[in-house]
């Protein structure tokens, strides 16, 4: 294990913005969470009946050739059970055929497809009632307010506990060396850029984008541009035994494969229908917003200064030696 | 001429080698890892993408282990490639830049391009040999391992302290450990050859067509070759209604006909997908509704409908002047056309309606006519066993039931043992010896153990009651499979209570128990049965006994049971007129064999 330390963790009073930003995401988090309603989405878990919901796209896919999302791919056997589990998945990726299927006139078991429809019906509605539905952003609701909020909310501790460190640790480099505002700035407007991303990449689909990773991928790929010519700490981790863990001093340009091409590489390699639980489409969107905004700030002369200088009484604090 | 000391020469150049130490190489070895498997996966993320689509697609895909070797030999040439340039360009990898180590040549330190190939072909190679010649790092005095002393290497550290070397004793314990795991490998790798070779030839002898069916969507156990006039899902169904396959042989074949939109056997799906909701009343309607929604009632999937709703309409009530001709002495004789049917499940049916109804004669004619359907060889030897043993010839049910338990799957012989048990248990209770039910004990021994139904639990706690073995009903209650059916049934919890002698019940609560159970809605008719017998075994007076009578057709409405439970009665109340057959609370050997004749 081998992540950026840059300069690790400093006061409040020296990055004000930076914990103002975690304190409302830990806000939002605190607000939204609790215990998950019952939803349909553990009928369309069974296998039998994600093999019927198969069946039932595929006759969805041949009555409306024009709402063709993503190819059938050519590596399966059209008539075996893996097929319709896998077409039965891409269903429940498919707006068009959740928002439309109720009103389909399908073939088949008449009275499976009545509870289907009706487990279907649900499932959409559960969707549109969870906090999620409200903040987070989805292909069926583009809502303006839901650029910027989906980028304080959370889906579970450990995402906005693994979020928060990394933001902790950029968000403090980028406001010791820019200030509060532009931080904040950066951080919305890399949010956005990550949504549009995920717009713009990721196929419809009901589940709402939400966290900050959109926006934490535009910082890193900012502060990688502005000190491309440092080195900066790195924390590694191999075992607990003594020397294999600590601080090494190595060129900022180590941030690409560590952060970046990790992302780049799960989006290529993801199958589109079987697209996990994390927005690749949305780092990159975040990604390149960090790029550009960095070449701008080069282009406009506009260097990196620690702006922050300490007060007398705290002149005396030594950091760690691997800092120096 | 006189020349210098050489010896001396060398060894002054030796001190000035300064060896990369052990901690400083596995450390760049790890960073090298995080720098490169990112790029790696980016440059590899097309073919992970499709090896990922087919691994989904189908998991035992033939080409998904060729590919997955194809990847595999991707990363050893990149590895390849990425380490000899950065060796050639660089004379260290990232990993072993950064933490100030360089390779360098033995000879002139510069190194030249061979070196760093083949340098990174052999280090690629130790992988393949599971890491072992690693170890030479720890054993050789200048950590020089197999790729290092091929490529005429050494891996050189720029501090101000190199590394002494490992010491004598160190050197020799790794060589002989390295030699140990050389064995070992080895080893391994004949017993992989050997199991490769065996399931390769495994799979090529399974792949020899057997002749069944083709279409994996079908359910294989369905014979393909199907008799003229029958349907694929009809003669599914009533093969389900026999036992003779499983639920999801008839799901298949239901799905079958849904997806491929064989709209003319919608009908029959439908009864089927019915039949399977038995526990789900609410949706078995739903089914058989729609099985006559589209159609009149007058097609042959409605009316089977009808049949399963209400026996009434069932061709048993034919005229009498052609039920008479069924029941003809004549046993060769098949059933007449006015009671046959158009479809085979409906043929079962009315087999199981013969047997309800205590029309024995007419069931084994009507087995008889199923036998000309291929794939009911089991269901029609267990019937036959019951139907004999139920028109009292109870030698030939014995030959029968002899004949067939061995030859029955596992499941098919419990269920008949079960049955064959209960009967035995319900005719001499108070007997030690009750041969179908030491078989059906059996079978829940040993390694192929069959899992416990309800009816094979009450048999074996009424087998064992009967006994009066102490020993043997506290073995029944020491069975995991046993104690399941009693938290899963709460009823047969309440009959072992009434009917245990270490029960601290008293007689009357017993009896109360047995009773309520009875009236019970949802009691299994086999517990009510065996409950009836019980009360008509513990019936002193004939005015306690004419009670457990009227019971009768109250609790149960199985003509079979009925019938069987009032001869009990008869006999029970002969018994109570000769006291002496009364105290041994049995029915007397002689009776065992009387003809009982046609209700």
């Amino acid at each position: 294990m081998i992540f950026p330390w840059l300069k690790g963790v400093v006061g409040f009073s020296r990055a004000p913005m930076t914990y103002t930003i975690i304190f409302l995401n830990i806000m939002m988090f605190l607000m939204t969470m609790g215990p998950e309603k019952d939803d349909s989405s553990g009928f369309f878990q069974n296998k039998n009946n994600l093999l019927f919901t198969g069946h039932l796209y595929e006759q969805f896919q041949q009555n409306h050739p024009e709402m063709l999302v993503v190819p059938v791919s050519k590596n399966v056997d059209p008539t075996s059970d893996q097929y319709f589990l896998w077409m039965g998945a891409k269903a429940l990726r498919d707006v068009q055929f959740l928002k439309n299927s109720s009103n389909e006139k399908f073939e088949g078991d008449q009275v499976a497809i009545v509870a289907w429809k009706k487990k279907i019906s649900d499932l959409v509605t559960s969707f549109k009632e969870k906090p999620s539905a409200y903040y987070g952003l989805s292909s069926l609701d583009k809502n303006k307010m839901r650029w910027v909020t989906y980028q304080f909310m959370h889906a579970g501790f450990m995402h906005l506990l693994s979020n928060m460190v990394f933001f902790l640790i950029f968000g403090t480099a980028i406001e010791l060396l820019f200030g509060a505002l532009p931080l904040a700035i950066l951080y919305i407007l890399s949010g956005i850029a990550g949504a549009w991303g995920f717009i713009l990449i990721t196929p419809p689909t009901l589940a709402p984008m939400i966290g900050a990773s959109g926006a934490l991928t535009g910082l890193m790929a900012f502060y990688f541009v502005m000190e491309t010519k440092k080195r900066i700490p790195f924390f590694y981790f191999i075992s607990p035994v003594d020397g294999y863990f600590g601080w090494i001093h190595l060129p900022t340009l180590l941030i690409i494969p560590l952060c970046f091409l990790s992302d780049i590489t799960a989006l290529i390699s993801t199958p589109a229908n079987l697209a996990g639980a994390v927005a690749y489409s949305a780092h990159l969107g975040g990604m390149l917003f960090g790029f550009v905004a960095a070449i701008i700030c080069r282009w406009m002369s506009i260097e990196p200064q620690l702006i922050y200088t300490p007060p007398k009484d705290e002149s005396q604090i030594t950091e760690p030696e691997a800092f120096r | 001429m006189v020349y210098g000391d050489l010896s001396d020469q060398s060894g002054s150049e030796k001190k000035q080698v300064r060896m990369a130490g052990l901690q400083d190489r596995l450390r760049a070895f790890f960073f090298d890892l995080f720098i490169f498997t990112p790029i790696f996966s980016l440059l590899l993320s097309p073919l992970t993408r499709q090896l990922q689509e087919k691994f989904y697609s189908s998991p035992i895909h033939a080409d998904i282990f060729f590919e997955a070797i194809f990847y595999v030999m991707l990363v050893l040439i990149l590895t390849v490639i990425a380490q000899t340039l950065s060796l050639y360009f660089f004379a260290a990898t990232p990993g072993k830049y950064f933490f100030k180590l360089r390779v360098e040549s033995v000879f002139h330190h510069r190194l030249s391009f061979m070196q760093c190939l083949v340098r990174s072909v052999f280090w690629v190679f130790e992988f393949a040999l599971f890491l072992i010649p690693f170890f030479e790092i720890m054993s050789h005095r200048h950590r020089r391992a197999m790729h290092d002393r091929i490529a005429e290497t050494r891996v050189v550290t720029l501090k101000v302290d190199g590394d002494p070397g490992p010491h004598p004793l160190e050197a020799r314990f790794f060589r002989n450990m390295m030699a140990s795991f050389f064995v070992l490998f080895a080893f391994w790798t004949f017993l992989q050859i050997k199991d490769l070779y065996l399931s390769s030839k495994q799979e090529v002898e399974a792949s020899v067509p057997t002749g069944g069916n083709t279409d994996e969507r079908l359910c294989g156990e369905v014979s393909e070759k199907l008799t003229e006039g029958v349907q694929r899902l009809d003669l599914a169904l009533a093969r389900y209604m026999t036992k003779e396959i499983g639920e999801d042989c008839l799901k298949k074949e239901i799905d079958f006909v849904f997806w491929t939109k064989h709209k003319k056997q919608y009908d029959l799906a439908y009864v089927a997908q019915g039949y399977l909701s038995e526990y789900d009343h609410e949706l078995q309607n739903k089914y058989w509704k729609q099985a006559c929604e589209d159609t009149a009632t007058t097609n042959e999937a409605c009316q089977l409908v009808s049949r399963f709703i209400s026996p009434k309409q069932s061709p048993l009530s034919v005229p009498a002047n052609v039920r008479s001709v069924a029941q003809s002495n004549d046993e060769t004789q098949l059933l007449p056309s006015a009671l046959r049917t158009s479809l085979l499940s409906e043929e079962v049916l009315l087999i199981q309606e013969l047997s309800k109804s205590a029309k024995y004669k007419d069931q084994l004619k009507a087995l008889r006519q199923l036998s000309l359907y291929p794939g009911f060889t089991d269901y029609i030897q267990s019937e036959t066993v019951k139907v004999f043993w139920s028109m009292e010839q109870k030698s030939e049910a014995r030959g029968a039931y002899l004949n067939s338990i061995l030859h029955l799957p596992t499941e098919q012989q419990r269920d008949l043992a079960s049955w064959m048990c209960l009967q035995q248990v319900a005719v001499t209770c108070g007997n030690k010896s009750y041969p179908a039910c030491d078989d059906l004990q059996g079978l829940f021994e040993g390694e192929s153990a069959v899992s416990w139904s309800f009816s094979s639990g009450v048999a074996l706690a009424q087998a064992a009651t009967c006994r009066s073995d102490g020993g043997a009903v506290k073995e029944i209650f020491a069975q995991k499979g046993f104690r399941d059916l009693l938290d899963k049934y709460p009823p047969l919890r309440s009959w072992m209570q009434a009917i245990s002698p270490q029960s601290p019940w008293t007689k009357e609560k017993k009896n109360a128990e047995l009773k309520s159970l009875l009236q019970q809605n949802g009691v299994d008719s086999v517990l009510k049965e065996v409950v009836l017998q019980q009360l008509i075994r513990q019936s002193v007076s004939a005015l306690e006994l004419e009670q457990v009578y009227q019971l009768i057709p109250r609790s149960l409405q199985s003509q079979d049971q009925i019938t069987r439970l009032r001869s009990q009665v008869s006999m029970r109340r002969q018994g109570l007129k000769n006291p002496t057959a009364v105290a041994q609370d049995r029915m007397p050997a002689s009776l065992q064999e009387a003809p009982r004749g046609e209700p």
